[in-house]
């Protein structure tokens, strides 16, 4: 079995008597790559500060190897959303910033803005730059300091189907490399590369596991047309419905699941997609048997 | 698999802590440097703010001696330190601050200390141009100077560069308070502004001021002005350009050291804990 490396114990976390992070126990085990997955705006950004020692908890503790993260500065490598970049600076300028800056920076640099198609523009100031090719230089910034451990806030907000990809290659590879990853993100994309997969809602981590048991504890899932929706509305859990690709989604217990199976225009869903588990464990749902 | 973390130095990597904090004081200062380049309105301010300041004044003072124009031009160019030290340091400050790049420094083995070093010294250089060019200025429109000793170089470099040190540090709180951007590049400067009129140009030309008498010798603004114009004007102390006497015994140098001293004291603790939040270590 894996080792711990990062450990919030009954982490809280407010800024002006506001709170964000509630009560949230996390373990991430060394060399696995978790998805922490949640709505936008449910505390994921403070979470990760809070796992870099960016932040100091308001109450609880994070650990990373057994000590405190706000003392160790040398474990992580953290991609914080649009904090990186110095928008007077050029990209490369911003590259060389960061190389002098730490300690652990590797040479790799020049590898992923190959990778990231940024070469051309890295004498272009970084004011001129789209917001994905702010989110590439993070990236390479990121990914070019040598860590045990790689947090990153929402990597690929804002880029294309076909960097995502070549994203998550590249963190695939570091955890090849027995780097330990750590994703935040609310876009189901993301889950696809998890080894395990923690939801995060209203400021807590609702749940936390492989995504096989975490499918396998999602009541059953039927669909309808839009204008049927009403129809879906009684059985669902909690009345809630999901939009779907041109439909609507419910979860419903197993009984209903039996009992409305012969509804008009109903389908229950044999194979779930990683937004309906998205959807079970970040909406606000009454306990489901299952 | 578990990750190994073992490095020959865990913080470090393979650099020496000393050679670690170097290589971070070049880091700040290279991009503080490289900031003001790529920026037409800090340029300008930098190039042509004070200098010009004292060309138009050069002009406007024609059967003035040349102490006297030379001892606004040292005026002037401490004013110049002044505006550019509150302006270049806490708008830089202030982009790091509002883009909460501070969380990130803090998840990185960056020694506070580095960044203040840098961050000046970037701010002294600078300040240093805007220094210089002001005195061609002052040359240009007719201004005299002469080096009163030898002693005076470092005396006059202890001036400049305490007045460079005070006057980024006095930005910090209102930087660290406020952190916008915008408060730092209006309201800030004006710190620099009112400072200058109302010592009567930092203590050089005393008849200007509303303030009187032996006070203009202790103020952080115009004792490193009237310092520096002992120092670099010797006529002008003579001449009644300097009225009260001037400041130029050791007390002074050792007010002027406990100005610099105190400004990297507190400079150091608010980056320190306020930005850094690691408590009182440098």
């Amino acid at each position: 079995m894996s080792q711990t490396c990062i450990e919030a114990t009954n982490l809280g976390k407010s800024f002006d008597d506001e709170l964000v992070l509630d009560d949230v126990n996390l373990s991430v085990r060394s060399g696995e790559l978790l998805a922490v997955m949640g709505p936008n705006g449910v505390g994921k950004s403070v979470l990760f500060s809070c796992l870099a020692g960016s932040e100091h908890p308001t109450h609880g503790s994070v650990t990373v190897f057994g000590e405190p993260a706000t003392d160790r500065s040398d474990t992580t490598s953290f991609l914080l959303q649009d904090a990186l970049c110095l928008e007077r600076l050029t990209g490369r300028e911003n590259i060389q910033f960061y190389s002098q800056l730490h300690p652990m920076f590797t040479s790799e640099w020049r590898e992923y803005v190959e990778v990231f198609g940024l070469t051309d523009d890295l004498e272009k100031r970084v004011e001129h730059y789209s917001g994905g090719m702010k989110r590439k230089l993070e990236l390479t910034i990121t990914l070019s300091i040598d860590a045990p451990i790689y947090l990153f806030d929402e990597p690929t907000a804002a880029l294309d189907l076909t960097v995502i990809q070549e994203v998550h290659r590249l963190l695939r590879e570091k955890q090849a490399e027995g780097k330990t990853v750590v994703v935040s993100s609310h876009s189901p994309m993301d889950a696809d590369i998890a080894d395990r997969i923690a939801f995060v809602a209203d400021g807590r981590v609702v749940v936390t596991g492989e995504p096989d048991e975490l499918f396998d504890a999602v009541p059953p899932v039927l669909e309808t047309t839009v204008t049927n929706a009403d129809s879906l509305t009684r059985v669902a859990v909690g009345g809630q419905l999901f939009p779907s690709d041109g439909g609507v989604r419910a979860f419903v217990s197993p009984d209903e699941s039996v009992s409305t199976a012969e509804m008009e225009a109903v389908t229950r869903l044999e194979q779930l997609t990683y937004t309906d588990l998205f959807n079970y464990y970040t909406a606000d749902l009454p306990a489901t048997p299952r | 698999m578990a990750a190994d973390t073992t490095t020959s130095n865990p913080v470090m990597g393979n650099a020496t802590p000393a050679w670690a904090w170097l290589t971070q004081v070049r880091a700040f200062s290279e991009r503080c440097l490289r900031e003001v380049r790529n920026s037409w309105t800090m340029l300008s301010i930098v190039i042509g703010l004070p200098a010009g300041m004292q060309l138009l004044y050069g002009q406007r003072l024609e059967g003035i001696s040349g102490e006297m124009i030379a001892s606004t031009a040292v005026g002037t160019g401490i004013f110049g330190a002044m505006y550019i030290c509150l302006y270049i340091f806490g708008y830089q400050l202030a982009g790091d601050l509002e883009d909460r790049r501070y969380e990130a420094y803090r998840s990185m083995p960056i020694f506070p200390s580095a960044d203040l070093s840098g961050r000046m010294l970037s701010g002294i250089v600078l300040a240093g141009s805007a220094f210089i060019l002001t005195i061609l200025a002052g040359v240009y429109t007719g201004a005299s100077f002469e080096l009163r000793g030898l002693m005076s170089i470092p005396i006059v470099f202890l001036a400049f560069v305490v007045t460079c040190v005070f006057w980024m540090v006095v930005a910090m709180p209102f930087i660290l308070y406020a952190q916008n951007e915008r408060v730092a590049e209006y309201a800030v400067p004006m710190i620099a502004i009112v400072g200058y009129i109302a010592t009567g140009f930092n203590g050089a030309n005393t008849e200007l001021s509303p303030i009187d008498g032996e006070i203009l010798n202790y103020l952080p603004n115009t004792l490193p002005t009237r310092l520096a114009i002992y120092h670099l004007v010797p006529g002008g102390a003579e001449s009644s350009v300097l009225p009260p006497v001037s400041a130029v015994g050791p007390e002074y140098v050792a007010l002027l050291v406990g100005y610099g001293v105190l400004a990297l004291a507190v400079g150091t603790v608010l980056l320190t804990t306020v930005l850094y939040r690691q408590g009182w270590r440098p």
